[in-house]
């Protein structure tokens, strides 16, 4: 069993590399359905697995990549708990999303190349993950960011997706040089880059200065690829590709691999005095901020884009108070109801003909039935209602949690207001596009079974997912937490009255952001909404000051290279200069003779004369 | 057998720098074959016997004739006579390139040229023995690339009937 | 013995080149390398008799055979060259050399 580990990763990767070779002769039709096959069988190789259970952990051991000296780094893959929830994620949530693209870009340009990428993809995914050492986790880090690259820029035609595909690319760029020369940090001084050997290396000995360096920089890569702050500005505009791109790339996988980073190498974090906090604080204040950015965003996917900030925050946060069972339990629920909002959102796309304001849509609960209830099954889960939605067993434990662990205070402020925001930008996107008067549509759109089937599928389980972990003391099931004890450790979990008091304070900020979402909602018509103020439209400014603060020195040392340098200094000095010596060098033998061949052999005799010469003088 | 080998070594001097200043390339020609000859029997004291006959024969006897075939197919003005046209353009630095050449090898190789060793002769069964035992891969290569040559002389000459 | 016969391979290299470099005629070129080869054979042969080796003389064998084979193709392409260009001089050669721009 254990020798078909690679096979989880190796179906994707092999519908790649058929759809590279063969997709000519298959045409765009058959190769989406080889595409969509292949995540179909990794999700049955996952469910395997599932029965064999994952303790002891499977290693599978395929080659040796480099060894040199003290490195030495394998292609090894690994199967603990921790992965087998994140590959059934990617290659389940990833076959849905296949299946949903089948029709959504049934006609459309590139076909055969939006699913070689997407099949590279979750190959990538499934390498990041299952990975055993941090280097073949990096290259499965580059890998989903190339796809990512070229799945935003999809349709290339317009310039301003290849610009956003190229923003999403240069920053998780400058997270993926930071994670990679932390990766070197670590193995200077550990000498190794497993992982199972080196966590309990640098819980031993942890070095003082080397350590939280780079942890540090272990944590901007996780923070750029996880579109925390201030590393965020890429994935708004990235929503310029297909939105089954940004269910599958934003919500559910690519994102959350800073989250699995964090949570693989939580023992380094903890190793460095004060990280977890840092952590703990950076996500509850990414919460709190791309929640009220979405709140006054008027393009229904950049809603979605800033929520997945926001979402991730809390994850984040949750491996900052020491409880990374609960953030895995809401990457868990969060790729399954985020993933039904953005392939609703598709739907939506479809149906007012790619126009993406929110303003001119409406009314739609009675034209599309099916989608209103899948959508609202997401939405639900968003804002985290009570008992009913998953979310509420995993975000609002999280929050829990974060009000129990010293020095929480703030975090768990901020991730409470942030919930409320949650709760208002959800609803406010529900009631704005489903409900009120509904809007002429020139050209109805119905869905077919491929795109339903998967919105069923992810609306049953934005509902159903969280009964796996009820709070401590509640009946039902408790079976997340304590599965994942021995990999994960306990979470801090309130219980009797503080829990009960936590639980409806979480309820009644839920609550009270719904009537706020309907009343924004209200007033978003009116034409008075909170997509007038500037200041949250824009991110807080961020993506505009990073505009004028970075690409200018940039610009301008390229301006001063390319004249200073390289005209005056290299064409003028030092090619014109050596140009003038060699002519006159030239001419001059030139004079001597003047026949092609002769010249040659003279030269070659000359060489010769010279070489004895050398022979001769050289010191013995 | 001293005296005998530095006769000939003035002999094959005198017919090279003859070599070298025959201005009728015919005569040039004849000239090599000589000091070719001289080498024939050079070979014959360093204990080459077969050496020797390969020498006479294939190089004065088929080498050499290919020489003067290539003299007679070009026709009269191949011999060019007079002076001027014999000298390349340029040629004393071309000389003076090689004297110092010359200079440079003799001042290397002057203390090293002391080799005291009995000459033997190495019979032509031995050699046969050679050429058929470790070497026979290589006689087949060289047989091979002589007729890779033949083809291609042929074929560089393909169209020519047509023209004459 | 064997030094006499190491400068009568030093002559025989030294003429070739001679031809090689101040001759004007292609032939004459063409026979200077030749004896190019007869020199190289020469060392073959002194060094069979200096180690009492037979794979010297087979060296040397093999070099006579391969200068035949280098000279009959040259001398094949030499009627064509005066065929193709009507001259029989080294200098004669420049094709290239004209055909190339005039760079700086």
């Amino acid at each position: 069993m254990a020798e078909w580990l690679f096979s989880v990763p190796g179906f994707p990767l092999l519908g790649a590399l058929l759809n590279a070779l063969f997709g000519e002769q298959l045409g765009p039709r058959w190769c989406g359905r080889l595409a969509a096959t292949m995540p179909l069988f990794s999700s049955l190789l996952v469910l395997a697995f599932w029965f064999r259970g994952t303790q002891p952990a499977i290693v599978e051991h395929l080659w040796t990549w480099m060894a040199v000296g003290d490195l030495h780094i394998d292609i090894s893959l690994r199967l603990d708990d921790v992965s087998l929830v994140m590959v059934s994620i990617a290659s389940f949530v990833g076959f849905l999303i296949h299946l949903f693209s089948q029709e959504y870009l049934r006609g459309d340009y590139g076909e055969r190349r939006y699913y070689f990428y997407l099949n590279l993809f979750v190959a990538g995914m499934l390498v990041l993950v299952l990975a055993n050492n941090l280097l073949l986790l990096y290259l499965g880090w580059e890998t989903v960011g190339l796809c990512s690259y070229a799945l935003i820029s999809h349709w290339y035609r317009e310039p301003g997706n290849a610009w956003a595909g190229r923003k999403a690319f240069v920053v998780t760029r400058i997270g993926d040089t930071a994670l990679l020369l932390g990766i070197f940090l670590l193995f200077a001084r550990y000498h190794t880059l497993s992982i199972p050997q080196l966590l309990p290396l640098l819980q031993a000995s942890p070095a003082p200065i080397l350590l939280p360096a780079a942890s540090l920089l272990l944590l901007i890569g996780a923070y750029a690829k996880s579109a925390q702050f201030p590393f965020h500005v890429w994935l708004p505009d990235s929503m310029a590709g297909p939105s089954t791109v940004s269910a599958l790339i934003h919500a559910a996988t690519m994102v959350t691999a800073g989250v699995y980073l964090c949570i693989r190498l939580q023992g380094l974090f903890a190793a460095v005095p004060g990280m977890l906090e840092l952590i703990a604080l950076f996500g509850a204040w990414t919460a709190f901020y791309a929640a009220s950015c979405a709140l006054a965003q008027v393009d229904v996917k950049r809603v979605l884009a800033y929520s997945t900030i926001s979402q991730l925050g809390y994850m984040f946060l949750a491996v900052g108070i020491g409880a990374p069972s609960l953030g895995l339990f809401h990457l868990l629920v969060h790729g399954c109801f985020k993933a039904l909002l953005f392939l609703g959102s598709g739907s939506i796309l479809l149906i007012y003909a790619d126009d993406h304001d929110i303003r001119h849509m409406g009314g739609l609960k009675s034209r599309q039935p099916f989608l209103r209830w899948t959508f609202l099954a997401g939405i639900f889960c968003l804002a985290a209602v009570p008992l009913v939605s998953a979310a509420f067993y995993s975000k609002d434990a999280i929050i829990d949690a974060s009000f129990l662990v010293a020095g929480g205070g703030l975090p768990y402020a901020l991730a409470l207001a942030g919930a409320l925001l949650t709760a208002a930008y959800a609803f406010r996107l529900y009631f704005m596009i489903f409900e009120g008067k509904p809007v002429e549509l020139e050209r109805p759109y119905q869905m077919g079974w491929g795109m339903k089937l998967p919105l069923a599928i992810l609306a049953a389980a934005s509902i159903g997912i969280g009964w796996l972990q009820f709070p401590p003391g509640w009946p039902g099931p408790h079976l997340w937490v304590p599965w994942l004890a021995p990999e994960l450790g306990l979470p801090p979990r309130p219980s009797g009255l503080e829990g009960l008091l936590l639980t409806l304070a979480g309820a009644s900020v839920t609550f009270l952001g719904i009537g706020i979402g309907y009343w924004a909602a209200k007033r978003e018509r009116a034409g008075r909404g909170f997509s007038r103020w500037r200041f949250l439209d824009t991110g807080w400014g961020i993506d505009a000051a990073f505009l004028r603060l970075f690409p200018a020195p940039f610009y301008a040392l390229g301006k001063f290279l390319r004249r200073g340098v390289e005209e005056v200094g290299i064409h003028g000095l030092a090619q014109g200069g050596l140009r003038d010596v060699l002519a006159l060098s030239a001419n001059g033998l030139a004079r001597g003779e003047n026949g092609l061949v002769s010249r040659y052999a003279l030269g070659m005799v000359l060489g010769l004369f010279l070489l004895l010469l050398l022979i001769w003088t050289w010191p013995a | 057998m001293i005296a005998l080998g530095l006769l000939l070594l003035v002999l094959l001097a005198g017919l090279l720098f003859g070599v070298l200043l025959l201005r009728d390339t015919l005569h040039a020609v004849v000239a090599v074959a000589a000091a070719l000859g001289v080498l024939a029997i050079l070979f014959y004291l360093l204990g080459a016997p077969f050496l020797a006959a390969m020498e006479i024969l294939l190089y004065l006897g088929a080498i050499l004739v290919l020489f003067l075939f290539a003299l007679m197919l070009l026709g009269p003005e191949a011999r060019a006579a007079s002076a001027k046209r014999s000298w390349r353009r340029g040629w004393p630095w071309a000389a003076l390139v090689l004297l110092a050449l010359a200079l440079a090898l003799a001042a290397l190789l002057w203390q090293a040229l002391v080799i005291d060793e009995p000459i033997q002769a190495i019979a032509p069964a031995r050699l046969g023995h050679a050429l058929f035992g470790p070497f026979l891969w290589w006689s087949e290569a060289v047989a091979v690339l002589l007729f890779v040559v033949i083809a291609a002389v042929l074929v560089l000459h393909a169209g020519e009937d047509k023209h004459d | 013995m064997i030094e006499i016969t190491l400068a009568a391979a030093t002559l025989l290299f030294f003429a070739g080149l001679a031809l090689i470099l101040l001759r004007r005629s292609l032939i004459v070129w063409l026979l200077g390398a030749e004896l190019l080869f007869n020199a190289a054979l020469v060392v073959a042969l002194a060094g069979a008799a200096r180690w009492h080796s037979p794979s010297g003389q087979v060296l040397a064998l093999f070099l006579m055979a391969l200068s035949g084979a280098a000279l009959a193709p040259s001398l094949a392409l030499l009627l064509r060259v005066k065929r193709e260009l009507g001259t029989l001089e080294v200098d004669g050669l420049r094709l290239l050399r004209e055909r190339e721009a005039q760079d700086g």
